[in-house]
C-alpha cells in the first residue's frame, strides 16, 4: 500500500540569523580551531599526534602544525548568500591541510592531525551566545 | 544490503575527513525577519517577553523550527556531523578526470539521493548537478551521502518497494 502523507503548510517566519553566524565563525569557531592549535589538542579534544625528531630537528621546536605560522592564520569565514556562513583555510595552505587533516603516513605508522571543525567547546560557547542573545532581547530593556 | 554497503560509505565519509570547510547556516528562506522584529510580532499578538523568551530557548534547545537548522549545522564535527565536510581537499589528491559514485548510507536518505545513489559521473557534472550538501537534494546540509571514486565504489543497487 502506498501511503500519501498531507503536511499541513503552516506559514512560520523565518528567522535572519546572518550577523549571529559570522559572529560565531569569527569569534568562536576560527579562534576555537587557533587555540586548539597553539594547545597541540585536536578538535575533539585529545593531544595532537607528537611530530617526528626529524621533523623538531628541522623546525627547531615540538610544536604541531606550526612552522612558518600560514596554517594557524589562514582560516577564514565569508558569507555566501543568506543565513550562510562558510569557515575554511585560505587555498593556499588548504591541500597542506587537508593532508594533515587526512592522516599522513610517516614510518611509525598513520599520523593524523585533526585541527579542523567544530569542537564542543565551540558548539557550547554558539548556543550560549544564542542564549545570551535571547535573554537581551526579551529583557524589555 | 545496508549492512554489505555501509564500509563503502564510510571509506567515503573517511575520505571527507581530509576536506576542509564547514557551512553554518540558518534557515534560508524568501522574507526573513529578524529576531527583533519576530520578538516584535509576537508582542504585537500579545504575547508577553516572558512566554516569548520561553518559547525561543525550548526552541534552541530542542532544535525547533526555528533553530533547528542552526542547531544541525553548529553540532560539533566529530559527534555525527562529519557530513558538513566537503570534497574540495580530496580532490587534489584524487584530480577531476576519474569517475565519482554517489553513494547514499541508506538510513534516512531522501528520495533525491535515493535517485543518485550508485551513479557515476565525472566530478564536473556532479559539480553541475549539485554536490552532496551543496542544497541540490531535499536532504540539504544534513546529506550524508559521498562521492568516491568509481573503481573502489562498487555500490548494488538498491530496490524500492510501495507497501
Amino acid at each position: 500500500m502506498i501511503q500519501v502523507k498531507v503536511i499541513n503548510r503552516i506559514k512560520f517566519p523565518e528567522i535572519a540569523l546572518q550577523e549571529d553566524l559570522e559572529h560565531i565563525a569569527k569569534n568562536i569557531i576560527i579562534p576555537d580551531m587557533v587555540r586548539g592549535i597553539d594547545n597541540g589538542m585536536t578538535i575533539m579534544g585529545g593531544a595532537l599526534p607528537s611530530n617526528d625528531l626529524a621533523t623538531i630537528k628541522r623546525k627547531g621546536h615540538d610544536r604541531q602544525l606550526i612552522e612558518t605560522g600560514e596554517l594557524r592564520s589562514s582560516f577564514f569565514h565569508r558569507t555566501e548568500g543568506k543565513n550562510k556562513v562558510i569557515v575554511s583555510l585560505d587555498s593556499g595552505r588548504k591541500k597542506i591541510g587537508s593532508y594533515l587533516q587526512g592522516g599522513i603516513e610517516t614510518k611509525y605508522g598513520i599520523k593524523q592531525y585533526i585541527f579542523f571543525g567544530i569542537s564542543k567547546d565551540a558548539f557550547d560557547m554558539a548556543i550560549t551566545y544564542m542564549k545570551q542573545k535571547i535573554k537581551e532581547l526579551t529583557s524589555g530593556d | 544490503m545496508i549492512e554489505e554497503q555501509k564500509p563503502i560509505a564510510q571509506a567515503g565519509i573517511d575520505k571527507e575527513l581530509a576536506t576542509l570547510e564547514i557551512v553554518v547556516n540558518g534557515k534560508i528562506g524568501r522574507t526573513l525577519i529578524t529576531l527583533e522584529e519576530y520578538i516584535q510580532m509576537r508582542q504585537a499578538q500579545g504575547a508577553t517577553l516572558e512566554v516569548i523568551r520561553a518559547d525561543l530557548l525550548t526552541d534552541l534547545e530542542q532544535g525547533g523550527r526555528i533553530f533547528g537548522e542552526f542547531i544541525n549545522a553548529m553540532k560539533p564535527t566529530f559527534a555525527g556531523s562529519i557530513n558538513r565536510f566537503r570534497d574540495v581537499g580530496t580532490l587534489t589528491e584524487l584530480g577531476v578526470d576519474i569517475k565519482y559514485r554517489w553513494v547514499a548510507v541508506l538510513i534516512n536518505t531522501c528520495p533525491d539521493c535515493l535517485e543518485r545513489h550508485n551513479q557515476s559521473q565525472k566530478w564536473e557534472d556532479w559539480e553541475a548537478e549539485g554536490l552532496p550538501r551543496s542544497g541540490a537534494t531535499v536532504c540539504g546540509q544534513n546529506c550524508k551521502c559521498v562521492l568516491i571514486p568509481e573503481e573502489i565504489a562498487e555500490a548494488e543497487p538498491i530496490f524500492r518497494q510501495a507497501g
